[in-house]
């Protein structure tokens, strides 16, 4: 994939200002000591956490602990020397069941007791979980978010990671029309059919008033930044999907199941998408018939299941959201 | 009779075509509104909402077109449908007439929308259509109560969503004197925070209350659902999932009625 656009060069180059955006003056005034800690650095998955935190590790001269699934409080005790303490991936730190709040209220009863800087990297979705069932955000008076990236920067940067630029096509609206026909399940009672549903192109629609002037990369990164809800890591996984050495905008799409996910499944994925990667043993017993499900949502694309381990798709990140937000999962 | 009032054939056909179009258009926007709202969830009940409202607009405009011919009427061929209808309505029709008054006062008081879980004269269950003359219910143990619309002028009626989606469910458990109730309580708030039927916003917060029996004592949950259809999943997984964290932790349950009740 990625050889048909060139060699790929390892890593995203971004800076910190980029991802924080107006956070960028508090995290800044956190590092510098002005204001007590302790912090928490809160952003969508795979959209750069992890670069902030390292400015952080870097600034502080600080421990970084990296939590996975089934890692709890003791895995942070042990490691605390009395230095700064940047933790990654807090969000490891619950589990959604009876009794699953322990390691957390442990974690927050210590962070109020103890005289270190400490700087915390939260999923926004499990941030906001537990904002809202554990007023979570009382226990961090400096809260920044990573923001979403311009469609300029989002450019910029995925194309930075290659030797050689590939073509940029347009697409051929003569050839597509403004009109696009897709497939839609029309159902009664046990009956159903189904239909060819015209919709209008964005992407044709916009070249129709712009009298066909638009840079076919313009429309192609406009695209991707507007999928990805600017988020720097769902957009270069989405680009990394585009195969050939010539790109259309019409290439930049995201991978959706083409089912109705039931409940369950889209709580399986609610949980997945708060946790990023999450023990299979973990969803056992909060997720009913937790084998099927897992088999749909692995065949869907949406997760990936190695070693145990549940992990979120990249690339899937924008469905797997519409669809939990949807179903107004917290 | 009809011929004689000048209804021909023709007229009597026109009239049956508008009926017949109207009914035909009413279950199309009908069909097509409620598939509209079962893709949105958060403007279900207000998309629905407007199923009534266009079966009113909709047969009304039928009477209208129906009625047309008929206000060029004779005073003889006047008089005799104004006896006729007069004696209908005062004989046979009055009721249905009241409904059809009632149906006009739910569609500008709004005290409950279609998707509305409510309690009406005794009955409790989710609003799905309201017609002219009638509301139907479904009750939680899937039976249609048609509700005469009528009844909303003698019976009080308790809406428990008032057209929103969410819907608070309160969950009683109950456990023994001795139990240790503050590891009970905190069971049962976890039950209810990790549900995932759960709606927790400062809009929509949850509470856990302890109430003394004479050997007893209920927690009462009180949490949001964001789709009330999920009132009794919810309800059952909460409920489900403490009584297994009791057994767990010996939290003894007396030999007590455990039920669910709904409020706003």
């Amino acid at each position: 994939m990625a050889g048909a656009l060139g060699k790929e060069r390892q890593g995203l180059d971004v800076d910190v200002s980029t991802l924080l955006g107006d956070d960028h003056e508090a995290f800044d005034t956190f590092l510098s000591g002005e204001v007590p800690g302790p912090m928490a650095v809160v952003g969508e998955p795979f959209s750069g956490r992890g670069s902030v935190l390292d400015r952080a590790v870097q600034e502080l001269d600080a421990t970084r602990i990296s939590l996975g699934p089934g890692d709890g409080f003791d895995h942070i005790r042990s490691r605390i020397d009395g230095g700064p303490v940047v933790i990654e991936n807090c969000q490891h730190l619950y589990d959604r069941r009876i009794g699953g709040f322990e390691e957390l209220s442990a974690f927050l009863d210590d962070m109020a007791s103890v005289d270190v800087r400490v700087v915390t990297g939260w999923n926004r979705y499990a941030w906001a979980y537990l904002t809202a069932v554990q007023d979570l955000d009382r226990e961090f008076p400096v809260v920044v978010e990573i923001q979403s990236v311009s469609t300029e920067r989002i450019a910029e940067l995925v194309l930075g990671r290659y030797d050689e630029m590939p073509a940029f096509v347009a697409d051929d609206s003569e050839q597509d029309g403004l009109v696009v026909t897709t497939r839609r399940d029309l159902g009664w009672r046990n009956w159903s059919v189904s239909v060819p549903v015209p919709v209008l192109d964005p992407v044709a629609v916009k070249d129709l008033f712009s009298d066909g002037n638009l840079d076919p990369k313009d429309v192609t990164f406009g695209r991707l930044a507007a999928v990805s809800n600017g988020n720097l890591g769902v957009a270069t996984a989405i680009w990394q999907t585009r195969h050939g050495s010539e790109v259309r905008p019409s290439d930049i799409a995201v991978p959706a199941s083409d089912r109705d996910l039931d409940r369950e499944e889209a709580f399986c994925l609610r949980i997945v998408l708060a946790k990023e990667r999450v023990d299979r043993e973990q969803l056992t017993g909060i997720v009913d018939g937790l084998d099927r499900v897992l088999g749909r949502l692995v065949r869907d694309g949406l997760v990936t299941l190695e070693d145990g381990i549940v992990e979120l798709e990249p690339v899937a990140v924008p469905a797997v959201t519409a669809t939990t937000e949807r179903e107004r999962i917290l | 009779m009809l011929v004689d009032l000048g209804l021909d054939r023709e007229t009597l056909l026109g009239i049956l075509g508008v009926l017949v179009a109207a009914y035909v258009v009413s279950r199309v926007v009908g069909y097509a509104l409620i598939a509209v709202a079962e893709r949105r969830p958060r403007r279900r009940i207000s998309i629905k909402m407007l199923v009534p409202i266009a079966r009113f607009v909709i047969y009304g405009t039928a009477v209208f077109l129906i009625l047309g011919p008929l206000l060029r009427l004779s005073t003889t061929q006047l008089l005799a449908v104004s006896g006729l209808l007069g004696a209908a309505l005062g004989f046979g029709l009055k009721d249905l007439f009241a409904g059809m008054i009632g149906g006009l006062v739910l569609i500008t008081e709004r005290p409950y929308q279609v998707g509305d879980k409510v309690t009406i004269d005794g009955d409790y269950g989710e609003v799905t259509d309201i017609g002219l003359r009638a509301t139907t219910l479904m009750t939680p143990d899937d039976s249609a109560v048609r509700v005469p619309n009528a009844t909303l002028f003698t019976a009080n009626v308790s809406n428990a969503n008032d057209g929103r989606p969410e819907m608070m469910v309160v969950v009683e458990l109950a456990v023994s004197a001795g139990a240790d109730v503050d590891q009970a309580s905190k069971i049962v708030e976890e039950a209810i925070v990790t549900s995932q039927y759960v709606y927790v916003d400062d809009d929509h917060p949850f509470a856990v209350l302890v109430e003394d029996e004479s050997y007893y004592r209920t927690i009462r949950g009180k949490a949001y659902v964001a789709d009330l259809r999920d009132e009794f999943p919810f309800a059952s997984d909460v409920t489900e999932r403490s009584m297994a964290a009791f057994a767990r932790e010996d939290i003894d349950v007396p030999e007590a009625p455990v039920h669910i009740s709904r409020r706003r």
